[in-house]
């Protein structure tokens, strides 16, 4: 029970959505923002339903100044929104009256568009406690975004550093480039020079031991023991070589350029035909362009290797002695093919064949670098080397190389 | 008569390319230089007559003082290669440098690459080309 407000204007003040009922619930007065909401209120049963307190009150004086200490919720029946005033009823003191002190109920925004009030119309206190939730929201969002700031700033930090440290790291990484291409180069020039100075004495040893039987009468006895010292002599010469192609090819960049492997293989055979002290036939297949973009020391060495074996390793019990070469070129790839009708590979043998220092066959002198050095090289060279062979009747090495390099 | 011209200054080849010539072609005249600056001055003063100019030059690459290569690149401030033939120019060398004989094969003046030390054979065949020429 309250006293009436002996003030019209101040209750409107403080409750613009109030109205007050007679005894037979009938409007006697309305809050100024009520009437802007429906301004033809006439009977309260008939322009509001009851949401809450719910089943069990009546449209009666009596029964819903009963519930006067529960909230109500009210749905205003003739808007155009489904407005909700939400609110208790208060018995005026000494009269037959109800006063509903209430507010619309906002949820979100787009309800309190609807109702196309203004902010104006409400209570100050519910403007001030909305006001006040607005900013504490806007505050706490502040809040978010500074601590997003603070966390964003940090990992801005770190990624400058990490960025720093990765492009300290890739300098590094230069310095040590240049550094160890320098070395390189270096090692090479002081390869080269020490074979030169390995090989210059050896070879004037064996420029006198071949001058010794040109210049003077030696017995038989005295011949056989100059060619074992050249043939040792030639064995130190050809591990020195083979030394330094190793070191060459585990040590330099690919060199490219453009060449004829036909006139490789021919200047091959030349050689091999004017230091071989028995015949061999040689023949050259070719189908297909046989110029090739390669490095051209590398396939040298290669076939060098891959030929001088299959003369090197003849059938003694052969009649004639034969080395194929074929070259064919297709799909960016040359494949050379080596065949002979030499001892060929032991079953045994052929899983080691390319492995250092491995050799097959005590019969021949060898240093156990040659096939090593050839694998080596045809993986510099992105290609493949494959073997084939009979025991007693023969091999055939297959390298298949690229054409070209892609820059 | 042949008039044979050696640059070297390993004495051991020297010695040995020498006697190999003198045993296979005792009429042979072989001059020799153990300093690449002498047998350039040598050389250079020898163009002016074509008696007095070799037939046959054996050049060693690694030298001190100038090299093979820069030995034959003074040569050709001073001349042309119709000055130099008929003379032909040997590179000897125990280089395995593929730099050197790529060299040779490209330098004009020069007319082949022999791995050292010069054989029997490989002296044969120069000579009976030098029939031909």
């Amino acid at each position: 029970m309250i006293k009436r407000l002996s003030d019209p204007a101040l209750l409107d003040l403080l409750f613009p959505f109030h109205f007050i009922l007679n005894e037979q619930l009938g409007f006697i007065q309305l809050g100024s923002s009520l009437q802007k909401l429906n301004s033809k209120l006439q009977v309260f049963e008939e322009d509001f339903d009851l949401v809450r307190p719910g089943l069990g009150i009546q449209y009666t004086f009596d029964s819903i100044n009963s519930y006067s200490d529960q909230v109500f919720i009210l749905r205003l029946k003739k808007s155009a929104a489904a407005i909700l005033l939400k609110g208790q009823f208060v018995r005026i003191a000494d009269e037959k009256k109800l006063l509903f002190v209430g507010s619309p109920w906002i949820t979100n925004e787009t309800v309190f568009e609807k109702t196309r009030l203004r902010i104006r119309d409400f209570a100050l206190h519910d403007s001030l406690v909305d006001l006040l939730q607005h900013v504490k929201v806007q505050q706490m969002a502040v809040e978010d975004v500074n601590e997003m700031n603070q966390v964003l700033i940090q990992k801005n930090e770190q990624l400058v550093a990490l960025n720093r440290e990765m492009r300290d790291a890739r300098e590094d990484l230069e310095i040590k480039n240049t550094e160890l291409s320098k070395i390189n180069t270096e090692l090479d020039k002081f390869v080269y020079s020490i074979s030169h100075d390995l090989r210059s004495p050896l070879l004037s040893i064996k420029g006198i031991i071949q001058l010794i039987p040109v210049k003077e009468k030696i017995s038989g006895g005295a011949a056989k023991y100059l060619q074992m010292a050249e043939k040792s002599v030639n064995r130190l010469d050809q591990t020195i070589q083979e030394i330094l192609d190793y070191s060459r090819n585990a040590r330099l960049d690919l060199k490219l350029s453009s060449f004829s492997l036909v006139q490789m293989i021919e200047g091959i055979f030349a050689d091999l035909r004017y230091a071989n002290e028995y015949p061999v036939s040689f023949s050259l297949e070719v189908s297909g362009s046989t110029k090739i973009q390669s490095d051209k020391y590398r396939m040298d060495t290669l076939l060098k290797n891959v030929i001088g074996n299959a003369v090197k390793y003849r059938n003694p019990d052969s009649l004639e002695h034969w080395v194929k070469v074929s070259v064919s070129s297709r799909n960016n790839q040359h494949i050379i093919r080596v065949s002979d009708n030499g001892t060929g590979i032991t079953e045994k043998s052929m899983p080691k064949i390319f492995d250092m220092f491995y050799r097959g066959s005590s019969s021949v002198s060898g240093t156990g670098l040659g096939l090593y050095i050839c694998k080596e090289i045809v993986v510099r060279l992105e290609g493949t080397i494959e073997v084939e062979s009979v025991y007693g009747v023969g091999s055939s090495f297959t390298i298949t190389v690229p054409s070209a390099y892609q820059e | 008569m042949k008039k044979i011209l050696i640059i070297d200054d390993d004495e051991i080849f020297e010695f040995i390319t020498r006697e190999l010539i003198a045993e296979l072609y005792p009429d042979a005249e072989v001059v020799s230089h153990l300093s690449s600056t002498e047998g350039l001055q040598y050389l250079k003063d020898s163009m002016a007559s074509s008696d007095a100019k070799p037939d046959l030059l054996f050049l060693d690459i690694r030298m001190p003082e100038m090299d093979g290569f820069e030995l034959l690149d003074e040569l050709a401030q001073s001349f042309q290669i119709s000055d130099i033939t008929p003379m032909r120019i040997f590179m000897l060398t125990s280089s395995l440098d593929a730099n050197d004989n790529r060299k040779s094969v490209e330098n004009p003046f020069v007319s082949g690459f022999i791995s050292k030390p010069l054989e029997p054979e490989q002296l044969k065949e120069i000579f009976e080309q030098e029939k031909t020429v």
